[in-house]
């Protein structure tokens, strides 16, 4: 039996906590303990974790702030406080307390790079277990993931010396050994990269281990496809998306039948949406029997958007953040989806509604050829290998 | 020995910082045992280097909208987040667990309705620290506190909207939502007349003493009048006051924390030299002429005590109500107005030799009120509702 901590420290939406509380309770039925670290604390009711202790992980107020449009990982950490040692001293302080008190024995960090460093620290095996965007190519430099833009490599270089001369000032405070370079942040005894290449935001990368998309399809409330005829249009969107507008009244001018989930919908938006046809879920949806009769799944990129690929599924994406907005382009080259990457413009959305719908069966060619590929890929099966191998690390951790 | 938790949950500057760090040791010099909880996690180190426990507080989700104009304290929480009970429930739930962890006899909260809340719910002894600000007078409904007051049929609409999200928090129905506010012990670390909500019978400990911590300057050796000015970055003012003081016949000296090195190269021109970090401030307060800040009563009190007078450019509420009471006491100016009109406010300050007249007197006055060290005093009065 060991305590395992899980850590998650950067990045929006339920995903990663769903995927932290999912893997929690596989590794609870083989006996071990659970605390959780979290980003964010008002999702925590769709995630039924009673019982269990709750961190908040320490984060900087002045995330973003002062930053420019981060085009590699180092520029995600100068904007999430490491542009000043002890800013990050800071971070690192709080993760080692909780770390501490809540006695883990191994860390599962998704997308948690300041709960790596603590447990480099105190010493505890550790691994992590995120997508490709959380899990950037251990390379030095880092490369960036904006091939899209012209990026000044000197500049990027000082800025990742930067953020490596203040890693290492909190190591030495601590009497840790510095790192050589900044990936070695991200040194860990096992690595869950859960993507396929496809989706990879770095591209395919060499010699890696691809565990495959992490969603969890089978928790949440069951809502049946509604009667009738029109086509079947499954929702996932956060309800304060500017974008939620024109979706919306797409949805009842094709009078679509509808299954939506969309967190934070103020009460106007949510009357004029509900009626018999589409209904509205105010807790997160059992995907797994929505998404096999489902003619388009409108979504903004993230986990999900995985499950969807994996069941054939035509999607219409809009991406929230650039992590999503990669994952959307993906989706397209894949053709398996449609991506609207402008919040501000409502024709484009309204459009790409119209064109997903259009090209449905073409879409669902795409993702299905996608699917076959992948045709052995379990998520049942990926878990059990993933608790396998954490067990393993612990065993490894025992005997030294 | 007790074990106190000491908890800062919403104000994102350092004023509370600079007062909890030191309650925490006079308690720890008095033999307990002392754990932080603080809103910006990247200051956790300061505690941790010093021994304490150290966690990141729980923090609501800042909401979609935001009401400049709250009616009462109760509206602040509201704006601060408390109508998101989602948000709300996940925060007590990790209040839970931290308290779980630290296992407190007592909680001392510096703004941290939270905290408050989860405390009460278990039953455990609780105090409150601070400026005044947090601690709303007690009244049904809870009073207005803006400056030309509210109706009270609106009053009573935010006392029972934040009412019905409690309601929906699991053990929170039925707590009063005094409770959120004020505790068994109420300390004061002000001076009445920089309290916002005061004066009002109380206990005024005083402001602790000035920051012993940060980065080390000197005036030059001119004689030109020394202004000494603490600004945020995030004013939309702060270039036209960087304008003014360099337009001035005074040598200034200038602390905008988090400015970039070379950005505060830059700007140091005229007489004026701008450092983007804290400075070290009492050598400085020693032979200061005048003080320019935004109603922080940290900086405000040090000023009073150094005898300087104050041009205040209040960002939010709780500095404007700071702002008033001391424009009151005659000891400062303040600017509510856009960028334009800064540099003649300014200018209109250093040439009122009856406010510097005021402003000297106050500080003589202050200085012969009864002190005693305010950590040391809050430590005594806290140790008591632990036994």
């Amino acid at each position: 039996m060991a305590r395992i901590a899980f850590a998650w420290e950067l990045g929006g939406e339920l995903g990663h906590a769903m995927a932290c509380a999912t893997l929690a309770r596989a590794l609870e039925s083989r006996g071990h303990e659970s605390a959780f670290a979290f980003r964010e604390l008002h999702q925590l009711g769709a995630l039924a974790l009673e019982r269990r202790a709750v961190y908040q992980a320490p984060l900087s107020p002045r995330e973003g702030q002062g930053v420019g449009v981060p085009v590699a990982w180092s520029d995600l950490m100068l904007g999430c406080g490491y542009a000043d040692a002890e800013d990050l001293a800071g971070l690192v302080a709080g993760w080692i307390q909780l770390l501490r008190a809540c006695r883990a024995d191994l860390v599962v960090a998704d997308y948690a790079p300041t709960a790596l460093l603590a447990a480099r620290i105190l010493g505890l095996p550790r691994v992590d277990y995120s997508n490709g965007f959380a899990i950037p190519p251990r390379l030095a430099p880092m490369p960036p993931f904006r091939p899209d833009l012209r990026i000044d490599p000197a500049a990027l270089a000082e800025r990742e010396a930067r953020v490596l001369a203040n890693v290492n000032a909190v190591l030495g405070r601590h009497g840790a050994a510095p790192l050589g370079a900044l990936h070695e942040q991200l040194e860990v005894d096992a690595s869950f990269l859960c993507t396929f290449p496809e989706l990879d935001h770095y591209g395919q990368r060499p010699r890696t281990e691809y565990w495959g998309p992490r969603y969890s399809i089978e928790a949440g409330e069951d809502v049946p496809w509604p009667y009738g005829e029109g086509p079947r249009v499954l929702v996932y969107l956060r309800g304060s998306d500017p974008r939620i507008e024109v979706v919306i009244e797409a949805l009842v001018a094709r009078r679509c039948r509808v299954a939506a989930y969309l967190p934070g919908l103020d009460e106007a938006r949510r009357a004029r949406l509900q009626g018999a046809q589409r209904r509205v879920s105010a807790r997160p949806l059992r995907l797994a029997p929505l998404l096999d009769g489902c003619d388009l799944f409108v979504n903004h990129g993230g986990n999900v958007a995985g499950a969807a690929l994996m069941h054939g599924v035509p999607q219409l994406v809009l991406p929230a953040q650039f992590e999503q907005l990669v994952t959307a382009a993906r989706i397209e080259q894949a053709r398996a989806g449609v991506s609207v990457a402008r919040i501000d413009a409502p024709r484009e959305v309204a459009r790409g509604f119209e064109r997903a719908l259009r090209e449905r069966a073409a879409l669902r060619r795409g993702a299905d050829a996608f699917r076959k590929r992948y045709a052995a890929f379990s998520p049942a099966e990926q878990e059990r290998r993933i608790v396998a191998r954490i067990e393993q690390v612990l065993a490894q951790d025992a005997r030294t | 020995m007790a074990r106190f938790l000491v908890a800062w949950e919403f104000g994102e500057d350092l004023g509370h910082l600079r007062r909890v760090l030191p309650l925490g040791r006079a308690l720890r010099e008095r033999g307990h045992e002392v754990a932080f909880a603080f809103r910006d996690a990247t200051r956790l180190d300061a505690a941790a280097r010093d021994g304490f426990a150290a966690w990141a507080a729980p923090v609501l989700r800042r909401p979609p909208a935001f009401d400049p104009a709250p009616v009462n304290a109760a509206d602040v929480l509201l704006n601060l987040g408390f109508r998101d009970i989602a948000s709300l429930r996940g925060v007590q739930r990790a209040w839970d667990t931290l308290i779980d962890s630290a296992r407190p006899d007592a909680v001392v909260a510096d703004y941290a309705p939270n905290a408050m809340l989860a405390a009460a719910r278990r039953s455990l002894r609780r105090a409150t620290v601070g400026s005044g600000f947090a601690l709303a007078p007690m009244s049904d409904p809870l009073p207005a506190i803006r400056p030309g007051g509210a109706d009270e049929a609106a009053l009573r609409r935010a006392d029972e909207e934040l009412r019905r999200s409690l309601a929906q928090v699991e053990g929170c129905d039925g707590i009063p939502l005094g409770a959120l506010f004020r505790a068994e012990v109420n300390l004061l670390m002000t001076y009445p007349e920089l309290d916002p909500l005061g004066p009002r019978p109380g206990d005024y400990l005083g402001p602790l003493a000035c920051s012993r911590e940060g980065l080390e300057v000197q005036w030059d050796g001119s004689r030109s009048p020394r202004v000494l000015a603490y600004l945020k970055l995030r004013d939309p003012r702060f270039r036209a006051v960087l304008a003014a003081l360099q337009g001035a016949t005074a040598q200034s000296i200038v602390a905008a924390p988090g400015m970039p090195d070379d950005t505060a190269r830059e700007c140091s021109t005229g007489g004026v030299r701008v450092y983007g970090r804290a400075l070290r401030l009492a050598p400085l307060l020693e032979d200061v002429d005048a003080c320019v800040g935004h109603g922080g009563p940290g900086f405000a009190a040090d000023a009073l005590r150094a005898g300087a007078p104050l041009l205040l450019l209040p960002m939010h509420l709780e500095q404007e109500l700071v702002a008033r009471r001391l424009v009151e006491c005659g000891v400062a100016v303040m600017h509510l107005g856009d960028a334009s009109t800064v540099g003649a406010a300014l200018a209109a300050m250093l040439a009122d030799e009856p406010l510097r007249e005021r402003a000297r007197r106050f500080a003589r006055e202050l200085g012969a009120r009864p002190g005693s060290d305010a950590a040391r005093e809050a430590a005594a009065r806290l140790e008591a509702l632990a036994r």
